[in-house]
């Protein structure tokens, strides 16, 4: 059934790119030891946050090709085989991710039919 | 009674299938779409296209659709879409408006109103100009074009450079004695136009139990016979989708059985490949997976019985075959236009892509890591099988590709078989004829 409500299909998420005190252009090392400082359970929902728009970020991203019908993981890996250097610590995380879990899957998923 | 007892050889050749692009293997449908097909076909072609510009036009910039602007003149690469009216459309049910077009000619779909549109990831314009005509190509060719934008945000082409035909691996030097490979291909065992005498006679020349020892030497050189397709057709009346009845279950099984049998002549006496095609027991969509061996329990216990891909590619003795059952050409000849089947197949060889049509209009597994079709590599005899008749000619490519194209006929119809000498590529037929007048 088609949904009436944009913020129906695409989860509602606040801009929260200055509370973690960087942007998408800076390198992943950064990233970690920031991360690391903050272990209190609130940086870990941010973090959360954050990764999760990083996520719809590559999902929507149209250089790597259509998401749909595709795990996250296998997309960032046909990306690398075509060359088009996908951001490593995306690839990373979807590493390390417990199968299973829902993040593995790109936004459009169960969405489209 | 006088007999010659020298026992003629056959002679062998080295196999090696390259049909492993082709195979479907574990993969599962998980709901991809076929949009994943034209981004890695634009990919891939387009990393070959961007390759060849700096030798076709070294001083123009290379654009996006997004990027153009009004009179700079630029060269675009992006894939075809064929706006045709008078393709037939799913939609077409649930109009509105019901107006009526009228199909002059029912296998081909072309009207003088059809314009070609190119589209890359930014966006789409609409091509206008005489040097691309639009009868001669299709949706879903990979193109790089020259020209510049008009005031009415169209794409002016003045000249087009196409992806193919793809070099090719050095053609190895066979000495010795010729070696040849026959093609067979539409057999239609169990319907009315099957002769089986016509079939059996085909058997036993290729076989050797024909002819006098000067034949049997000129057979003893056939290497392998390879079946390009539409080897059986089950009667229309058992394929209802109704459960058949007990009475009639023999009918469905019956051609397969009476295959099987010719088959193991052929198997013990040489190597067989055969492929499915359109009417066989195998999958609808290109690539067609091999037909299952316990189809053929006679056969398949010969290592000499082989069950191939629909394309199929191989080599014998480092000489390169590709080739189709024919539904990447049928489809073409409905969606364009050509003086004869082997303008079709050239044109699939320029353009580096086996079957451009698909997924438009011809049936293709959902691939979402490559697309099969792509050729990478020209082979040394490129064959289309299930044609209506017999034609072959030598194609001569820009960087001295030499390749053989051969249209094999229907056998059931014509009583034709194609033979190809595989050192000289040299090609003829064999006619099979019953006819008593």
């Amino acid at each position: 059934m088609p949904t009436n409500n944009v913020q129906d299909f695409y989860r509602q998420v606040k801009s929260n790119r200055k509370d973690l005190g960087f942007t998408k252009s800076e390198s992943s090392a950064k990233k970690k030891t920031h991360l690391s400082e903050k272990q209190t359970t609130a940086a870990g929902a941010k973090e959360e946050c954050e990764w999760e728009r990083l996520l719809t970020e590559f999902d929507m991203d149209m250089k790597y090709g259509p998401c749909s019908g595709m795990k996250r993981l296998e997309r960032w890996e046909r990306a690398v085989k075509m060359d088009l250097n996908p951001p490593t610590e995306i690839g990373n995380f979807l590493k390390t991710m417990k199968i299973g879990d829902p993040k593995r899957n790109c936004i459009l998923e169960g969405k489209l039919f | 009674m006088d007999v010659d007892r020298k026992v003629i050889q056959r002679q062998q050749s080295t196999y090696r299938s390259m049909d492993e692009i082709f195979e479907i293997k574990n993969e599962k449908y998980r709901g991809q779409q076929y949009s994943q097909i034209y981004f890695t076909r634009l990919h891939h072609m387009r990393n070959l296209l961007y390759s060849l510009i700096p030798k076709w036009r070294p001083d123009l910039p290379v654009c996006t659709v997004l990027g153009l602007e009004e009179g700079k003149q630029c060269v675009l690469v992006g894939t075809i879409y064929k706006h045709m009216k008078l393709k037939p459309r799913i939609l077409d049910e649930y109009s509105k408006e019901r107006s009526v077009v009228p199909i002059v000619k029912p296998h081909n779909f072309m009207h003088p109103e059809d314009h070609l549109i190119l589209e890359d990831e930014s966006g789409r314009v609409k091509l206008s100009g005489n040097v691309l005509v639009p009868s001669v190509f299709v949706t879903g060719v990979i193109l790089a074009l020259l020209g510049k934008e008009t005031t009415d945000s169209e794409f002016l082409v003045e000249d087009i450079l196409e992806a193919g035909p793809p070099s090719q691996i050095e053609r190895p030097v066979i000495g010795g004695e010729d070696k040849y490979v026959v093609f067979v291909s539409g057999l239609c065992v169990g319907s009315s136009t099957f002769n089986p005498l016509q079939f059996q006679l085909f058997v036993d020349h290729v076989t050797g139990y024909l002819g006098e020892v000067k034949e049997q030497c000129i057979e003893s050189k056939i290497v392998r016979v390879v079946i390009a397709g539409n080897s059986i057709e089950i009667p229309k009346c058992v394929l209802t989708g109704q459960t058949v009845n007990s009475k009639d279950q023999s009918k469905l099984f019956e051609p397969i059985k009476e295959l099987d049998i010719s088959l193991t002549q052929l198997a013990v006496a040489m190597p067989v490949d055969i492929m499915p095609g359109t009417g066989d027991p195998a999958n609808f969509s290109l690539p067609q997976q091999a037909l299952n061996r316990c189809l053929f329990p006679g056969t398949s216990a010969y290592n000499t019985f082989f069950t191939c891909t629909n394309p199929h590619s191989f080599e014998l003795d480092g000489v390169r075959f590709l080739g189709t059952s024919g539904q990447n050409i049928d489809d073409l000849e409905k969606y364009s236009d050509a003086k004869d089947k082997l303008e079709f197949m050239e044109r699939t060889l320029r353009w580096s892509h086996l079957a451009p049509t698909t997924p438009n209009t011809l049936g293709c597994y959902p691939f979402t890591d490559r697309d099969p079709f792509f050729i990478e590599n020209c082979p040394h005899i490129y064959f289309c099988g299930n044609q209506s008749e017999y034609s072959s000619r030598m194609l001569k490519g820009s960087e001295g590709q030499l390749v053989r194209l051969i249209c094999i006929p229907r056998f059931c119809e014509t009583g034709v078989a194609v033979v190809v000498n595989i050192g000289s590529l040299e090609c003829h037929t064999l006619n099979f004829s019953t006819n008593l007048d």
